[in-house]
């Protein structure tokens, strides 16, 4: 300490010599450190390993001609036409790298499509999904009749825009068109195997459809379950379906899981593909 | 034979020119003061004793200590933060925009902002907050938690891959009117 003193005396009257009239008087120190840092990138937020988005969206326009022969030797042809449509999907997952961090619908935007055109949904992360996880889809409800090929942009952001991730996205749809004619050359048969237009025997059918006057207070035999007679009116939404019925074989050739309109013909014959 | 540390500097008295007058000697130094030598992650993050990869919401926590050492002088001590650039040059600049401090002395938080703003300054200004006090000489060390964070908004997409240096400092300098820090 002493020495210190006796130093810093010298210093000042070192500095008084070179003439440094206005001395402040000052004794500082300081300590420090520094730290390397460094910001992160988008894979320090969320990681996907999605790189581009196609949705492939078939639509199947199928058209059933039913020529009916009739017994006195005319002809009538009643046609009806659905549409097959399956759309697009694809899956997205999305692995946060903070345990807060979380995405949400409002988190992503569709850019170069029509409004409502791609639909976007979270969904449960699968067994081999990990994530948040999103369904995109083309919204079957504007899929439109021809084959085209749209392309877009789907955009993530989240952490008020400091991930900001973007991934291609397209829309191929392809349109066709199938028309099968089945013939029936049946005189005459009766349609609707639910309506009573038949007098039916009624003995060992099934489901004997007019009900039972005979009440003998044997509760066995209900005349009309709540389950029983249901099964055999398919339905018929269609634009213009008269039901003809026949006795019906599923089309084993459509492989659709989810058509528009569903219904029940057999014999059919491919004409156009 | 001179061994005094390093970061003491010379001082002066107007006095001195009085040859006979007698002299007040001091030492000031703060040189036994510390920062730890790992950042805790507050909140967020894989990394945990750094500060790279930061993202928004991201927090790192040091500690620090100021200790008088074997000073014998009243001093006024500050804390100072900057971002330096070590190597794109602008990227401090650009990071100091959104990167805050937060310093918690006591439990007390003292300062919350952003880290530009615990620039040194110019001399002769004084801050109006604790970051800038007194301490006597024969006080015993104060403890602060520094916490450096990212906003959870207000940090873009410009903001990622920004790489620097956060430089940390005590300063300190006797107690008398017209001192100054040292550069």
């Amino acid at each position: 300490m002493k020495k210190l003193a006796i130093g810093l005396v010298t210093v000042t009257f070192v500095l008084n010599i070179a003439h440094l009239d206005t001395t402040f008087s000052f004794l500082t120190s300081e300590k420090k450190q520094q730290s390397p840092i460094t910001t992160g990138t988008n894979e320090d937020v969320f990681v996907t390993d999605t790189e581009q988005i196609v949705l492939k969206t078939e639509v199947i326009k199928q058209t059933k001609v039913t020529r009916k022969k009739n017994a006195d030797g005319t002809t009538s042809e009643s046609s009806q036409s659905r549409l097959i449509i399956h759309e697009g999907v694809q899956r997205i997952s999305f692995i946060p790298k903070r345990e807060h961090l979380t995405l949400g619908v409002e988190n992503i935007t569709v850019t170069g499509f029509l409004e409502g055109e791609v639909t976007v949904e979270v969904v449960e992360a699968m067994d081999d999904e990990k994530g948040i996880v999103f369904r995109i889809g083309h919204n079957r409800h504007m899929v439109g009749r021809e084959s085209k090929t749209e392309k877009g942009e789907l955009q993530i952001t989240d952490l008020g825009g400091f991930y900001t991730h973007k991934i291609p996205l397209t829309l191929r749809t392809a349109y066709k068109s199938k028309s099968d004619v089945s013939e029936v050359t049946e005189p005459g048969q009766p349609s609707q195997p639910g309506t009573p237009d038949t007098p039916a025997p009624g003995g060992g059918s099934s489901e004997p459809s007019p009900p039972p006057p005979t009440d003998n207070g044997t509760p066995t035999a209900p005349p009309t379950e709540p389950s029983g007679p249901a099964p055999p009116t398919p339905e018929e939404p269609g634009d213009d379906a008269p039901p003809p019925d026949q006795p019906s074989a599923d089309n084993p050739s459509l492989p659709d899981n989810d058509e528009e309109e569903a219904g029940g013909d057999s014999q059919l014959v491919d004409l156009a593909k | 034979m001179w061994g005094p540390p390093a970061t003491t500097y010379s001082w002066m008295w107007e006095e001195a020119k009085d040859a006979g007058h007698e002299f007040a000697v001091g030492l000031l130094d703060i040189s036994d003061s510390r920062f730890a030598d790992e950042w805790q992650v507050v909140s967020g993050g894989n990394q945990v004793v750094d500060l790279s990869r930061m993202i928004p919401g991201d927090a790192r926590k040091i500690k620090a200590t100021l200790s008088n050492g074997a000073s014998d002088l009243d001093f006024i001590y500050k804390i100072v933060a900057k971002v330096k650039d070590a190597g794109v040059p602008g990227s401090a600049q650009k990071l100091e925009e959104v990167l805050r401090i937060k310093i918690e002395q006591d439990k007390d938080v003292i300062y919350e902002g952003l880290v530009r703003d615990l620039h040194q300054g110019a001399p002769g200004m004084i801050r109006s907050d604790s970051t800038e006090e007194f301490m006597h000489a024969d006080e015993a060390d104060k403890s602060f938690f520094l916490t450096i964070y990212l906003p959870e908004e207000g940090v873009d997409h410009s903001f990622q891959s920004l790489s620097a240096q956060l430089e940390l400092r005590f300063l300190a300098k006797q107690a008398t009117a017209d001192s100054i820090f040292a550069e």
